[in-house]
């Protein structure tokens, strides 16, 4: 598993040192808060959010059976959210670099290519 | 079936919708109601605070039964629940 994650340290370092990545990375990284009233937003936000943590498919249920009866479930539950959120906004990382480097050589502007939500 | 050029529709996008919307999502507010209302979600959280580094207070009771089920709440009703009921009911206008 650790595999997975040395993996995408290398993507957004190959992704960072792409020339126009900044220009990617800038539109990623400038919060855009008129957004918040946006219910599209919410509804990609929270369906993201359900399904990478797993919310209804009885994994908690399977993995709960193998613990211990003095198991440290707090600690568990926020590794495990923390981590999976981390790990996502570092991948956004490595996705919009390669997307500011596709807006320098092709020279369209970022509105055209990345689709509106 | 799902290998025909006329059952591709019943193999991806039909079992999608089927489990990850009606099977996820609606299982997941169902039992985040019965978690907090009916199994109190206060007895979840003195046993787990028995047995942990951390300590939750009382926001994990409001969490669970108010924040998470109307947030999947929202994305069931916002991603087309309310159409496909009319759908599924389309015999009703028809008997008059």
């Amino acid at each position: 598993m650790i595999i997975a994650w040395i993996t995408l340290i290398i993507l957004v370092i190959r992704g960072i040192t792409l020339p126009g990545a900044i220009q990617g990375l800038n539109y990623y990284l400038s919060p855009d808060f008129s957004q918040l009233a946006n219910l599209d937003l919410w509804f990609a936000a929270l369906s993201q959010i359900a399904f990478t943590l797993s919310l209804g498919m009885a994994s908690m249920y399977a993995y709960g059976s193998f613990m211990k009866q003095k198991g440290d479930v707090n600690n568990n539950a926020l590794i495990t959210g923390l981590g999976d959120g981390a790990t996502s906004y570092f991948a956004g990382f490595a996705i919009f670099s390669v997307v500011g480097f596709l807006m320098q050589s092709l020279s369209i502007p970022v509105e055209k290519l990345v689709p509106p939500a | 079936m799902f290998t025909t050029n006329g059952g591709l529709y019943c193999g991806p996008d039909l079992l999608d919708r089927a489990v990850s919307f009606y099977g996820i999502l609606i299982t997941g507010v169902l039992a985040c109601l019965v978690v907090g209302w009916v199994f109190p979600a206060s007895k979840l959280r003195e046993y787990v605070n028995k047995t942990s580094e951390f300590k939750v207070g009382v926001w994990f009771d409001w969490m669970v039964k108010l924040v998470v089920s109307i947030g999947l709440a929202f994305v069931v009703i916002y991603g087309g629940f309310i159409p496909d009921i009319k759908i599924l009911l389309w015999w009703i206008p028809q008997m008059g």
